[in-house]
């Protein structure tokens, strides 16, 4: 059940379109970058993922009157971005794009994504920092770590991907009804991208800048950057190996 | 040193058990998280059997008779280490669980009220204090 958007440009307007933003003790950033999709995108509806933040991101989106899904318990990365996705499946939206409550995702690339993903009639579109390789690179350590990851995507589904890290996505619908049924829990960037590609989806990637977080850290930090890469090469590997089944 | 017999025996029984590490996985029936560790017991084991003069240096340093002894004493460590790592995340689900359930439980009983008022039955019961229905935001 590929179902890509088969709308021309005209239609687009007529999508029903979602912004998701995963937010873990982000209160210094979220609301700012609600602000600017609202401005910048304005036919996007937002819905911030709060995941059990121990600061006022809670409190300072609903004073904002922006939509939060409050989970009651911390699921991590991957639990609160399906959580989205199931929000977006169980509303029927047509496309859902994943942006960060750090601030390093522009939202001012959302119309160049959503035209590649019409036009391209991908199943997914992700904001590359490397095509052009302009704006935040983050350190020489991550940078090598994804090229690790391309280079391992690569050699297992013969797809060349040049951000596989990058958290700035935006899925039309079909891949919403996949990532809502099943998303990775732990890291699950790569391994998100090996599965879509394995089950015969499209991948495609559009050149972004992207900008240094303004505020919270890094889910992967130089302690546990090793058990990183491990699991998820083990991850990645097991798609492999798995029965490619183009249903799901 | 490991008598040869030992040696073959430990190494199918590690690649036995990678095998049905690796089956469990390629089906989902265990997340990659938890059976990391299980894959490293496995590795450990097999380079130990191939290398025995770790476990001659180790028996020399704790004072242990046996290379095998040596062995079995290391997998048991490592075992209790996995068991007690999934002690704590069985403690962490527990709580996870319980937090889950009496949010539910407060959610329908404070959505059923509402029902209640709205119908005029004139039952009402005593407002929840502290907990916020989802979805109650602007």
């Amino acid at each position: 059940m590929v179902s890509t958007v088969n709308a021309g440009a005209c239609g687009a307007q007529n999508l029903k379109k979602l912004v998701i933003v995963p937010a873990y003790n982000e209160a210094g950033t979220v609301v700012e970058l609600c602000r600017e999709v609202k401005n910048t995108a304005p036919d996007y509806d937002i819905i911030v993922i709060n995941d059990c933040s121990t600061d006022a991101t809670l409190a300072k989106c609903r004073e904002a009157g922006i939509h939060v899904l409050d989970l009651p318990v911390n699921l991590g990365i991957g639990g609160a971005m399906q959580s989205g996705y199931r929000y977006a499946a169980a509303h029927g939206y047509d496309i859902a794009v994943q942006v960060d409550g750090d601030g390093q995702h522009d939202p001012a690339y959302l119309g160049a994504m959503l035209t590649k993903l019409l036009d391209d009639g991908a199943d997914m579109v992700v904001g590359s920092r490397f095509i052009e390789g302009e704006g935040y690179q983050s350190t020489a350590l991550r940078r090598g770590g994804s090229r690790y990851f391309a280079g391992l995507i690569k050699a297992v589904t013969g797809s060349r991907v040049t951000d596989p890290t990058s958290g700035f996505r935006m899925a039309g619908k079909g891949t919403i009804g996949l990532l809502a049924q099943e998303y990775p829990q732990d890291y699950p960037e790569p391994e998100s991208i090996v599965r879509l590609l394995r089950t015969g989806r499209r991948v495609v990637e559009i050149p972004v800048k992207m900008r240094e977080r303004g505020g919270g850290t890094s889910s992967i930090g130089a302690r546990n950057s090793v058990y990183y890469m491990i699991k998820v090469t083990i991850a990645i590997l097991l798609e492999r190996i798995r029965p490619c089944s183009t249903s799901v | 040193m490991l008598n040869l017999r030992l040696k073959i025996f430990l190494f199918v029984i590690c690649f036995l058990v990678f095998i049905f590490l690796i089956l469990k996985l390629r089906g989902r029936k265990a997340d990659v998280k938890y059976v990391l560790p299980w894959i490293g017991l496995d590795l450990g084991v097999v380079v130990i059997t191939a290398f025995p003069g770790i476990l001659d240096y180790f028996c020399r340093l704790f004072g242990i008779e046996t290379p095998s002894n040596m062995l079995f004493f290391f997998a048991l460590i490592l075992l209790g280490m996995v068991v007690f790592s999934m002690t704590l995340t069985i403690s962490r689900q527990n709580e996870q669980i319980r937090d889950l359930t009496q949010r539910l439980a407060l959610w329908e009983d404070s959505q059923k009220q509402t029902q209640q008022r709205e119908k005029g039955s004139g039952v009402s019961g005593s407002e929840v204090p502290g907990f916020e229905v989802p979805g109650s935001d602007g």
